[in-house]
């Protein structure tokens, strides 16, 4: 990849800074359920996604930021022993509410709750589609997987949510 | 089908889940000092594209909305180029005095951003470009006062205030990154105009009745608020001559007297807050910068502000018979979190005693919220 090229990226990052902040913070958030951790381990996503930047290519970087966040978040429970990562597992210690360490509102709090109860990929495939808009194509980058499994997938996540929000 | 997109727009309610502006300030500031050891970083030349863009671009969009003629989707926005290029100075000077909605207001908009890209220093752009702010406050001000403007539209004048707050925080990281020597400069004038766009935001709150339009105000509010506080930070991390700074600290004692006279409470909190550490550190001689101390105190006083609000409401809610107990334990924390700003203030900490007080800010806000969210949900039982 040329120069021109990962200034460009570069320059783009820069220029949607704020947007892409929000939501890896955000996914981040609502994976550790901790300001403390999200803030952590954003920064650490967007200090390496710049790194990496100086001599490898990347289309698209919301894709990739997504990626590193989400790697980011399971290095995180790998080091502390906490889960093994896996469609059936979910972050046994960490499926609580979110702590009061940010401002959320009531409603948003319940959906936390309700959105807890998925499985961790269920979950992240709901909040990249319905939560970032972030379109199939992204999302199979994001995760590593192609786009006819992505889809499948986000048809079975939105299947299994409706069915914890109705249950009531 | 209905299901299924109640089910989407209830994931959506968690966009409002948002980073802190003081911690994306910081890892901006981050990325660019990493980036900036392998790549051109382009920042001026990026957002002067994004305001060129915006004059012509957005400026044609909004335009149509604000005129709602839509349909004639190829002939307006020429119409609106050719205006911008070639409308003349009668054009110009009529559009001076037009609010959104009106059909001059575009051309108000696009003179500005020509004036703000030919303004080449930091310093001179932040202040052509905080007075914009300060505008749009006054347009919205103006349209709120017109009865018969549609809520719709003064929602969005609201967003076009919080766009240039936004393009505020951009140059105050710019001049971070690029002007160091003027970093200091630029916060001041940021702080100072923050000061006056709040004084605009709580006339025009009382002028306001439509809820949607009090819940867009208050994010503005607390956009403001965060803008301010940025450039406080900045402020409180590289301490500017008196000269310049006399300006702003006169807004500040201005605004402390506001607050002090329209909630009684403020200054009572803050002073036994003072007393209290007072009494706590009369062992250690601290000399304490007089403008600084002022400008946390500021802060602390708005705090204690939004604590007696939020105590208001508890007392209110408990008076229901609602559970309160969640809120007090948040109220409580808050109180000692100011107390602690206080201490720390006392000890020459500035930075410390701010972000503190931001804290005990956060704390007494979920508290506000939840009561909010509360009374809201009983009104519509």
């Amino acid at each position: 990849m040329n120069n021109e090229k990962q200034n460009k990226v570069i320059n783009d990052l820069m220029e949607n800074y704020n947007e892409l902040v929000n939501q890896i913070f955000r996914f981040i958030y609502l994976k550790t359920s901790s300001k403390e951790i999200a803030e952590d381990l954003t920064q650490d996503c967007f200090l390496s996604t710049v790194k990496y930047l100086k001599d490898k290519e990347v289309r698209n970087i919301r894709a990739f930021l997504f990626r590193t966040a989400r790697n980011k978040v399971i290095d995180y429970y790998r080091i502390r022993n906490r889960i093994i990562y896996s469609d059936e597992l979910v972050l046994a210690n960490e499926k609580i509410s979110s702590r009061d360490d940010i401002a959320i509102k009531q409603d948003a709090r319940m959906i936390i709750e309700k959105l807890n109860l998925l499985g961790e990929e269920d979950k992240e495939i709901l909040m990249m589609r319905y939560i970032e808009d972030m379109n199939i194509k992204e999302i199979a980058e994001a995760l590593g997987k192609n786009e006819v499994v992505v889809r499948v997938r986000i048809f079975r996540a939105m299947q299994k949510f409706k069915k914890i929000v109705n249950r009531k | 089908m209905d299901k299924n997109k109640t089910t989407i727009e209830d994931l959506k309610i968690l966009k409002s889940i948002k980073a802190d502006e003081g911690f994306k300030f910081s890892l901006r500031k981050r990325i660019f000092e990493e980036a900036g050891k392998s790549f051109v970083m382009d920042f001026k030349k990026s957002r002067l594209d994004n305001q060129q863009s915006m004059s012509i671009l957005q400026i044609c969009r909004d335009g149509l909305d604000y005129l709602s003629i839509r349909r004639k989707n190829i002939l307006i926005p020429l119409l609106f180029i050719v205006a911008l290029l070639g409308g003349g100075a009668g054009t110009a000077y009529a559009s001076q005095n037009s609010l959104p909605g009106d059909a001059l207001y575009p051309i108000k908009i696009a003179i500005e951003e020509v004036e703000a890209v030919l303004t080449i220093k930091d310093i001179k752009e932040v202040k052509l470009r905080a007075n914009f702010s300060k505008k749009r406050l006054e347009e919205v001000e103006k349209l709120v006062e017109r009865k018969m403007a549609r809520p719709e539209l003064i929602e969005s004048a609201i967003e076009i205030y919080k766009k240039e707050l936004a393009i505020s925080q951009d140059i105050l990281n710019s001049a971070i990154v690029n002007q160091p020597n003027q970093t200091a400069e630029v916060a001041e004038v940021i702080a100072g105009i923050m000061v006056k766009n709040k004084e605009i935001l709580i006339r025009i709150n009382g002028k306001i009745d439509d809820d949607k339009v009090l819940d867009k105000l208050k994010e503005a509010w607390e956009e403001a608020i965060e803008r301010g506080d940025s450039a406080m930070l900045v402020l409180l991390a590289n301490p500017v001559s008196s000269s310049s700074a006399s300006s702003s600290d006169a807004n500040n004692n201005m605004t402390s007297n506001t607050s002090a006279t329209s909630g009684n409470t403020t200054a009572n909190t803050a002073n036994n807050a003072t007393a209290d550490s007072n009494a706590n550190s009369n062992t250690v001689t601290v000399i304490l910068d007089p403008l600084m101390q002022n400008r946390v105190l500021n802060k602390i006083s708005e705090v204690a502000r939004k604590i007696s609000e939020a105590e208001k409401d508890i007392i209110a809610k408990e008076v229901k018979g609602l559970d309160v107990s969640a809120d007090e334990t948040q109220i409580a924390t808050a109180k000692i979190l100011l107390i602690d700003a206080q201490n720390l203030l006392n000890q020459a900490k500035y930075q410390e005693a701010f972000l503190t007080a931001r804290e005990a800010h956060q704390k007494s806000k979920i508290a506000k919220e939840a009561e909010e969210h509360n009374s809201k949900k009983n009104d519509k039982k």
